[in-house]
């Protein structure tokens, strides 16, 4: 690559040049001076690590999603942190997540929307890669301050990142960006894209101050740093209440973790929140919302026996006092999901299929043979309903190689079964 | 509503614009518009029966997931850009009928339709300030004193923010009292229930693009009071 043929050969350099002195000012802003004179409360540690992990969740998404052959080399040569800072977050949240600080998580969100507009520009998603494994060197040298600030070695993952190979990725990463081959237009998307990180960075630590006074509350990014800005309660006992009966539901059914990990229990958590913010709703409406999700979910591999299990689950933990609407709406609302499921397929046919399901997997517990058939006949159910795509959204999984070859041909006999010959016929009728 | 013969065109530039925004051309999608409008096609009718429609249509193919929440950004993104573009083709008013203050309400990212109603309100007399969306309740209320609107449009498109949309209006009301701009709102949150509307204090509502242009001319389509 030279610079006739497109753009300078030297973008790493250009991009330092044009960073560097937002960078400059990023360190001096009152967070910093703070963090390296060992002064900074933890909570304002962890508010940046809030902040930051909102950030690169959404950088992190957009370079897996992206199809711009530039971006995905870059990313390819990269380190992804997200996972650092979700498993510092964690540690903090053992005694009970910290509501969030609106104001930086605010600044976060706002980052975080940027990100995603690049989509027209994916060049400008280098650009915020190439900030983001930058901050891996400005960490390195804030390590022990932030041990300091998280009161030990545990919580300070990020800031570790790889440790001694900080320095060797880094370059690597560098290497990478100078065999890009990028014209010079190109090149300007990404030095706009990092220009647009770093200014956004600098308004998320100026937001980070520690003098500035915080009216924490709990948002939807408290429980998931992916979740947006949707509604979550603002009652205690209420969000209590609905993160037990989240938790409840992914102890009933191991297919949430074992397909979807921990981001399956991030989701778990804003989403439970959310369904209990409904039962505020007029009853049509909320009603309306509960079909919505059940939909939008059931196509992505959730059938709705999910979310007809979370709402009973909720009338279930609420608290003593909020027991009257609230519960109400749970239970008519999982009532209506359970009716238009064994609407489209009775019960006894259910367990009809099922037995023949179980004895033929010849794989695995009788508990996960029995998830299995429940998860599969509930999205039969759905894709009858009018959610077309339910089935093959769960069989995907159940069809996959962590399975034998007993077990998936028994998928494929249940996709086939007389219920789903019924099904073809009704849905072409 | 376009000619007969429009519409026909209309819906095959649809076709193309959706093709466009699956495939993520912006270049094409740039064509399908500016080639529409060269043919005659008024932009309005463009954002209306194109872009609006066409956007419907992405979202409905997100929410059946045929396509990804990536690919239903960088459809966004495109329309964005392509309404830029028809910016400059939309017929100048020459007259002022007031001044209008367009938001999105808090916890609100949908942008796309903000836009498409400042512009066309613009084109039909308003001074229009369009604040973006994700806007907090005091930002809001520190621009309608700055500004002074005779109206204050607010943008929902998610049901779960529609109280924010009900605090925003009383707020506005506590704060401004008499001196309050007429109130009107808009957005997916209010297609399904017009009734929440009129429920939330507001003074209208605006079903879609065409309508919030007819609302404003003081008509009583959509008008609740």
């Amino acid at each position: 690559m030279n610079e006739t043929a497109g753009g300078t050969g030297r973008l790493p350099e250009r991009l330092r040049q044009a960073v560097l002195p937002v960078h400059q000012r990023i360190e001096a802003l009152p967070f910093f001076t703070s963090l390296s004179r060992r002064a900074l409360p933890v909570e304002r540690y962890v508010d940046q690590l809030r902040a930051m992990a909102i950030v690169y969740a959404a950088v992190e998404r957009a370079l897996e999603t992206s199809e711009d052959r530039s971006a995905r080399t870059a990313w390819s040569a990269a380190t992804p942190r997200l996972g650092l800072l979700l498993a510092d977050l964690a540690f903090f949240d053992t005694r009970g997540p910290l509501p969030d600080a609106p104001g930086s998580t605010g600044a976060a969100l706002a980052a975080a929307k940027a990100v995603l507009l690049c989509a027209l520009q994916p060049h400008r998603l280098v650009g915020h890669l190439y900030v983001f494994q930058g901050m891996a060197l400005g960490n390195a040298t804030h390590l022990e301050d932030a041990r300091a600030a998280a009161g030990g070695v545990a919580g300070a993952a990020w800031y570790e990142g790889l440790g001694a190979g900080t320095g060797v990725q880094w370059s690597a990463f560098c290497r990478c960006l100078e065999t890009l081959g990028l014209g010079p237009e190109e090149e300007r998307e990404v030095v706009d894209g990092a220009l647009e990180a770093v200014n956004a960075q600098e308004a998320i630590h100026a937001l980070l101050d520690p003098a500035l006074p915080v009216s924490r509350r709990v948002l939807a990014t408290t429980l998931n740093v992916e979740a947006g800005s949707h509604a979550v309660p603002e009652d205690p006992d209420l969000l209590v209440a609905a993160l037990r009966a989240g938790a409840r539901c992914l102890a009933e059914f191991p297919y949430f973790n074992d397909r979807w990990g921990e981001r399956g229990e991030r989701y778990t958590r804003s989403d439970v929140a959310w369904l209990m913010e409904l039962a505020r709703l007029e009853r049509a409406e909320a009603l309306g919302q509960v079909r919505w999700l059940a939909g939008v979910l059931a196509r992505r591999g959730m059938p709705s026996l999910l979310l007809e299990r979370q709402l009973e689950l909720l009338a279930e933990e609420l608290p003593a006092g909020e027991v009257s609407a609230a519960s109400e709406f749970f239970v008519t609302a999982a009532e209506h999901l359970r009716e238009t499921r064994r609407g489209a397929l009775p019960d006894d046919r259910a367990a009809r299929l099922a037995s023949t399901f179980e004895s033929a997997t010849g794989f695995g517990s009788a508990a996960t043979r029995r998830e299995a058939a429940r998860l599969l006949l509930a999205a039969l159910a759905d894709e009858t309903s009018g959610f077309p795509g339910a089935a093959e959204a769960v069989a995907t999984w159940y069809r996959g190689p962590r399975f034998p070859d007993e077990w998936r041909k028994a998928v494929g006999d249940l996709l086939r079964s007389p219920f789903s010959g019924s099904r073809a016929g009704r849905s072409e009728g | 509503m376009p000619e007969p013969e429009a519409t026909s065109s209309l819906l095959k530039a649809r076709d193309l614009f959706l093709k466009a925004l699956l495939e993520g051309d912006r270049k094409a999608a740039v064509d399908v518009a500016l080639g529409a409008v060269e043919a005659g096609a008024a932009v309005s009718d463009f954002y209306v029966d194109v872009v609006q429609e066409a956007l419907y249509e992405v979202g409905r193919l997100w929410e059946a997931n045929v396509i990804s929440v990536s690919r239903e950004h960088l459809a966004t993104s495109i329309s964005q850009f392509v309404i830029g573009r028809l910016y400059e083709h939309l017929p100048q008013a020459t007259f002022v009928r007031g001044r209008f203050l367009l938001t999105g309400i808090e916890g609100e990212l949908h942008q796309v339709g903000g836009l498409m109603v400042a512009d066309l309100l613009e084109s039909d007399g308003w001074v229009v300030k369009f604040l973006g969306t994700d806007v907090p309740v005091p930002d809001v209320l520190e621009a309608v004193e700055e500004h002074r609107p005779d109206v204050l449009g607010i943008s929902c498109t998610m049901l779960h923010n529609v109280q924010k949309v009900a605090s925003l209006v009383a707020s506005v009301r506590e704060r401004f009292g008499d001196r309050s701009p007429r109130i009107v709102v808009g957005g997916g949150a209010f297609r399904s229930a017009p009734e929440r509307a009129a429920k939330l204090g507001a003074d209208g509502w605006a079903p879609d693009l065409r309508a919030a242009v007819v609302l404003l001319h003081g008509g009583a389509q959509g008008d609740q009071r």
